[in-house]
């Protein structure tokens, strides 16, 4: 319980940190004046943009996402087996061989098949 | 009171000091990565300000602080400050859990390295808000492929760090460096090479520099995320970086390289035992060894930045999905068979 | 080695073309004038003969002066001339097509893909069309610009002022190529394409040009380029100067390595003149030697900012401490750093002395190996270079060839053209060096064909230096006599001989004979020529620039398509592009 409080005052310091340099940058500096018409458009190599950008964007991003979450849950899995590595033993080793064997599946689609063809 | 006032007191002075730290860890990156770099070039590097230019980090600081704070009028502006915000905060919260010294540990927990790993992967938001609330197609663009790019190797760098939670069996950084010691047989790097290769790799493209610097790379699509940044919203990202990179370096270094003991020698053999200052000067002498293995990390960081070409985004994906992902899962495994064995 | 002469060329196509072309003759090379009717078929049955490159196209207005037109044996106002080269054995013939004000002329893209830009040069500045293009638009003026530059009553100074850039792009895309894209097209994803333009001011670019890519997710699907943003009208202003004058604006041509730029010109007015032979044999070694220097030049910037394109930092400024050798060399040979100006019709200004010939020794014994070396070691064998540059931008010979490349950029796709072995000129021949040729014909093999240039580049450098002979560095014959080398000043301010010759020198400067010439050297990106019609009066009728790498540029879009975003950098490095040499 004493542990969430003292990490919670550390956030706040860590978070004032962070807010405080924007903070000083806010004070500090000057706010950006129109010198000239062009000044606040998006940068597009010196020319006007050509396209709304909320358009759409390529799907394998989401891909990606999506075969990171696996593996992530995967890892996460995995995570209580740290401390009880050596009283489990042999029988606990050939579990994660178990485990594995099944990851290894989707692993394989994951970079044969949903991969192939995004990249 | 749910906790007394000492340890309120204890944990700002920690706090301080390690946040401290890990902040200044930037200027000195910076003045490091920039005479270093001139060193590899065959020049000089900043020599004007101060002896050597040592102040030239502070003037870099200086101007960011003090220019034109743009924003973009079509950009979401809640977002658009939080990005390099969260950027900041990821890596300045995984600290409060990372041991420098044994006392130097603000939060002391056993689930040291969790919270370290669960932090450091908040640093994707970031960037990624702050990519897409730019109203910048370039931005978006660059925000997408560098947070895949963070995504995929975020799987190796835990799958590695969980490789090595195995063989030693707790989560608790303090215990794992006490137990590696000062033989040097008995560090990670050897234990698991294949694990630190695979940490090692993982760690520089999660940093996102070359050779994995795609995201920033200027000649193709300028700015990438930070296009539309400009002062201090900036260099926040870049100190966001920095920090990062930092974090992860001491994560090496206590998981493989034997935390603040000195190789070959134990400590506090050298020093007398009934001494008053012993256990002081013991943590002096350790957090010294413990930045001098950060710089030499640090250092090894910035030679291969300066060296090697970057690889394209559509290769980047296949390495970290084909060969490292596949890589730092067998070693998990060989992990197993070592620990039970 | 069983070249032809001239005379046989112009007999064996005599043969070939019968009835095609009305009057023919050999001056420097054969030339032919051919109706415009007749083109396409020249075209084809020179096509057969093996004539496999265009050279060049461009357009001659002759307005009312009708002692060229008599020259030409032509009797309209404009006529098209067209520059043709077999590749293997160097045949050149040039064919001469009289076209009227508002007629338009079939276009040769059908049959030479390499024409297409230069069609469009021709019709941007003297308002020929050509019937057949596929994508007849202006090049380096914008959209709605009024008038014909070129023509010769467009006033030097402009008509009216013009500000703006219009400029609507027209994409070449990968279904019109024959190439097989390998993923098929998504029917969910047509409609997500998304245009980026990578505009006149980019780090990527070197120089000011203009690219607009579609883009579906990562692939380049569609590409369209813009040039124009560096026109400075070189050969329209060179209507109204002295040819002597004309040298400093060859500078600014490649302005990476002006002196190769100067060299061919000052070589062409000297052959044409016939004063070639008198040239003294020191000069013209000085000018190998700084030739091949500012060659060595142009490469270290060529590879140097590839590399940092691809995010190798550190050979930019290997290559860069080699540039600086090179500058300081220039700078006490020449006078200048960048745009040098430094030969003068008849030989060199100045002399090199003790300093400098150290200095060379000093690079070519051991700069340039060490620097290659480093460099080498950095890029050749790094497995993300090899991986970033194999099978990137790849051409074949025979795509090359049609295209119009000549230079690095051929010799990396495996055609063994150099015109320094080839046609030697300059006294190329005295020297022993290798020209390097890569087979594969993508941006590694350019790279490669680069980088041992260089060293060729050194070799030949100790090779002039070691043997400089002795005889002067002006030339002191009187057949040329509007005397170059101006008379000193005591004589002038006392004997009224050199005054005269003094007066005759500054005011006429050199006057060529009447008629035209051309000649093509072999500059840093490939066969920079200067087609130059004289009059007979102080001033040139025209002077047309062969730009190589406006040859080669045209070709970027299919070499780039079906890529991904981040090649195109790799691609725009390796045929190095120069906007002062692109537009001109």
């Amino acid at each position: 319980m004493e542990k969430i409080f003292l990490v919670s005052i550390y956030f706040l310091i860590s978070l004032v940190i962070a807010v405080g340099l924007i903070f000083i940058h806010y004070i500090l500096s000057e706010k950006a004046k129109q010198n000239f018409p062009d000044k606040f458009l998006p940068f597009e190599s010196g020319m006007t943009p050509l396209q709304d950008v909320r358009g759409r964007f390529p799907v394998k991003f989401y891909v990606f996402a999506l075969a990171f979450l696996i593996f992530d849950i995967e890892i996460a899995l995995l995570l209580p087996y740290i401390p009880v590595v050596r009283e489990l033993g042999l029988i606990g080793l050939v579990e994660v061989f178990i485990f594995f064997g099944v990851l290894l599946l989707a692993y394989i689609y994951v970079r044969e098949i949903a991969l192939k063809e995004r990249i | 009171m749910i906790v007394g006032t000492s340890e309120i007191v204890g944990l700002i002075i920690k706090a301080g000091i390690v946040l401290f730290l890990a902040l200044n860890i930037v200027p000195i990156m910076v003045y490091a990565e920039r005479k270093v770099s001139a060193f590899i070039q065959r020049r000089i590097g900043p020599e004007k300000i101060g002896i050597y230019g040592v102040i030239q980090p502070l003037a870099d600081a200086l101007k960011f602080i003090l220019k034109e704070a743009f924003y973009p009028p079509g950009a979401n502006k809640f977002f658009y400050y939080i990005g390099p915000m969260i950027s900041v905060l990821s890596p300045l919260l995984a600290f409060m859990a990372v041991p420098l010294i044994p006392i130097l540990q603000p939060i002391r927990t056993e689930l040291s390295a969790l919270v370290v790993i669960a932090f450091s992967s908040l640093g994707v938001w970031g960037l990624l808000l702050g990519g897409w609330s730019s109203d910048n197609k370039f931005s978006l663009l660059g925000a997408l492929r560098s947070s895949s790019q963070f995504i995929s190797y975020e799987v190796s760098l835990s799958a590695s760090i969980l490789a090595m939670l195995i063989i030693y069996g707790t989560f608790d950084f303090v215990k794992i460096v006490e137990m590696q010691g000062e033989n040097i047989v008995k560090w990670g790097v050897l234990l698991n090479p294949l694990a630190f290769l695979t940490f090692f790799i993982s760690a520089l493209a999660e940093s996102g520099r070359i050779p994995f610097d795609l995201p920033e790379a200027e000649a193709e699509l300028v700015g990438g995320y930070h296009t539309e940044y400009s002062g201090m919203k900036f260099a926040m990202f870049f100190m966001g970086e920095f920090v990062h990179l930092a974090l992860t370096s001491c994560v090496m270094i206590i998981l493989f390289f034997g935390g603040w003991n000195m190789p070959f020698i134990r400590i506090s053999s050298l020093l007398p035992p009934d001494y008053l200052f012993t256990p002081v000067l013991e943590y002096a002498i350790g957090f010294g060894v413990f930045s001098a293995k950060l710089l030499l990390l640090l250092g090894i960081f910035i030679f291969i930045r300066w060296t090697w070409p970057r690889f394209r985004f559509d290769q980047l994906i296949r390495f970290g999905w084909g060969t490292l992902i596949l890589l730092s899962l067998i070693s998990i495994v060989i992990s197993a068979i070592i620990a039970v064995l | 080695m069983g070249r032809k002469t001239n005379q046989e060329i112009f007999e064996k196509i005599s043969l070939i073309c019968k009835g095609l072309f009305t009057k023919s003759r050999v001056r420097d090379i054969p030339e032919f004038v051919v109706p415009k009717e007749n083109i396409i078929e020249l075209e084809k049955r020179l096509k057969q003969d093996g004539f496999n490159m265009i050279l060049d196209l461009f357009g001659v207005d002759f307005y009312d002066n009708q002692k060229l037109k008599d020259y030409a044996e032509v009797n309209s106002r404009f006529a098209i001339i067209y520059h043709f080269l077999k590749i293997p054995d160097n045949e050149r013939i040039r064919v001469i097509v009289p076209v009227e004000d508002g007629e338009s002329v079939p276009s040769s893209c059908s049959l030479f893909i390499g024409a297409d830009w230069f069609e469009r040069e021709v019709f941007d500045l003297f308002g020929i069309k050509f019937d057949g293009h596929p994508d007849l638009r202006r090049i380096f003026l914008p959209e709605d610009y009024e008038g014909y530059p070129l023509r010769k009553d467009f006033p030097t100074k402009g008509v009216k002022e013009y500000i703006g850039t219009k400029y609507t792009p027209n994409f070449v895309r990968l279904k019109d190529r024959n190439k097989k894209h390998t993923e098929p097209l998504d029917p969910f994803e047509e409609g997500s394409r998304m245009v980026v333009n990578v505009g006149p001011t980019h780090p990527a670019t070197h120089g000011t040009f203009r690219m607009i890519f579609e883009l579906e997710g990562e692939d380049i699907v569609g590409v369209d380029l813009e040039i124009g943003y560096l026109h400075r009208g070189v050969e329209k202003n060179s209507e109204n100067m002295r040819w002597e004058d004309f040298i400093p604006m060859t500078d600014r041509l490649n302005y990476l390595s002006a002196y190769l730029n100067n060299m061919i010109y000052t070589e062409m007015i000297e052959r044409w003149c016939g004063i070639w032979d008198d040239v003294p044999a020191r000069a013209k070694f000085i000018r190998v030697i700084l030739g091949e220097l500012s060659r060595i030049a142009d490469h270290c910037v060529s590879i140097g900012t590839m590399a940092v394109d691809l995010g190798a930092l550190t050979p930019f400024w290997y290559l860069f401490r080699l540039r600086e050798e090179i500058y300081t060399v220039f700078e006490w040979a020449v006078g200048a750093r960048l745009t040098t100006s430094g030969t003068a019709f008849g030989g060199v200004r100045k002399d090199l002395d003790e300093k400098t010939i150290n200095h060379i020794n000093y690079i070519v014994d051991k700069l340039v190996p060490e620097v290659i070396r480093d460099v080498d070691g950095l890029l050749t064998k790094n497995r993300i270079f090899i991986d970033r540059t194999r099978g990137v931008g790849k051409i074949s010979a025979r795509d090359a060839i049609e295209w119009g490349f000549t230079g690095p950029s051929l010799r990396g796709s495996g055609v063994a053209w150099d015109i320094r072995k080839v046609a030697p000129y300059g006294l190329y021949e005295e020297f022993d060096f290798d020209v390097p040729v890569a087979t594969e014909g993508d941006v590694y093999s350019r790279y490669l064909v680069r980088m041992e240039e260089m060293l060729q580049s050194a070799r030949i450098v100790k090779q002039a230096l070691k043997n400089l002979p002795d005889d002067g560095i002006m030339i002191k014959s009187d057949k040329f006599a509007n005397i170059p080398r101006l008379p000193e000043k005591k004589y002038v301010y006392t004997q009224i001989e050199p005054l005269i010759h003094h007066f005759k020198g500054m005011v006429e400067g050199v006057v060529p004979p009447f008629g035209w010439y051309y000649f093509g050297g072999e500059a840093a990106n490939g066969e920079l020529g200067y087609f130059a019609i004289s009059y007979g009066k102080r001033t040139p009728w025209r002077i047309r620039i062969r730009p190589p790498c406006f040859a080669i540029y045209q070709a970027f879009r299919h070499m780039v398509l079906g890529h991904k975003l981040a090649d195109f950098v790799a691609v725009l490095g390796s045929i190095n592009v120069i906007a002062g040499e692109l537009d001109r």
